[in-house]
């Protein structure tokens, strides 16, 4: 996985995109205990562009020209099926755009914060989300400042009040 | 002489007390492995994924890791 992510990290300074975070659930592996998932989701942010159509074919090209060849949706780069996601609102944004520096071995990467990942489960909101967002609670430390002020924002403290309701009777 | 049936489901409920808080720790316990060591745990845990359900046709893209 280091490799990959020194292949991601040389994209960025490519250009490809301005910035990045690992997402979805390999970030949740960074905070709560180990569950079977196959992509490394790499949420991105591309460079501004005059046209209003997102194309991820840059990132594909660069790629394939280093031996890593796309199929469908993913791009295998060192053994690791990655798929890049450029951000599709504004929590994921902000989300990349804060997201918590870490290491994978030596090397430095960047990684969505769980405050960010728990609202994203309470938008997205399916049964996979709801177990998932458990083991958060249960599982790991949590900035209930920054948590609140994310949940403010994207007006999801309801739902979240709702969810606590549900699993936890209170 | 006969068992007394309260301290037959004390000593029950502390044996159940005391396997719950033992999953709680392993879980706990699991979530504080270096990320390194979790990798490891996961790639295990896609192996057996797979045994439980192959894929099924070529767009099943689900793919151990190979690192």
């Amino acid at each position: 996985m280091e490799k990959t992510i020194q292949m991601i990290v040389q994209a960025q300074n490519a250009g490809l995109f301005s910035s990045y975070a690992i997402g979805g659930g390999i970030a949740a592996l960074f905070y709560i205990e180990p569950v079977a998932t196959f992509d490394l989701d790499i949420f991105i942010i591309l460079p501004e562009s005059s046209s209003p159509l997102i194309s991820l074919s840059p990132i594909y090209s660069w790629f394939s020209d280093r031996g890593y060849k796309p199929s469908q949706e993913q791009i295998v780069i060192e053994g690791i099926a990655v798929q890049f996601i450029p951000v599709y609102n504004d929590l994921v944004r902000d989300g990349v755009l804060d997201a918590a520096e870490k290491k994978y071995g030596n090397t430095p990467t960047r990684v969505l914060k769980p405050e960010y990942l728990i609202t994203l489960m309470l938008q997205t909101y399916r049964s996979k989300d709801k177990e998932r967002l458990s083991k958060f609670l249960q599982e790991t430390t949590i900035d209930y400042p920054l948590l609140d002020s994310i949940l403010l924002k994207y007006n999801l403290k309801k739902v979240f009040e709702t969810f606590k309701e549900q699993y936890y009777g209170r | 002489m006969a068992a007394d049936p309260e301290r037959f489901i004390q000593y029950n409920k502390n044996i159940v007390q005391k396997i719950f808080r033992k999953k709680v720790e392993y879980h706990l316990d699991q979530a504080r492995l270096p990320i390194e060591e979790k990798v490891k745990i996961l790639i295990e845990l896609q192996k057996i994924a797979l045994t439980i359900r192959p894929k099924q046709n070529e767009n099943d893209k689900r793919l151990v890791w190979q690192i």
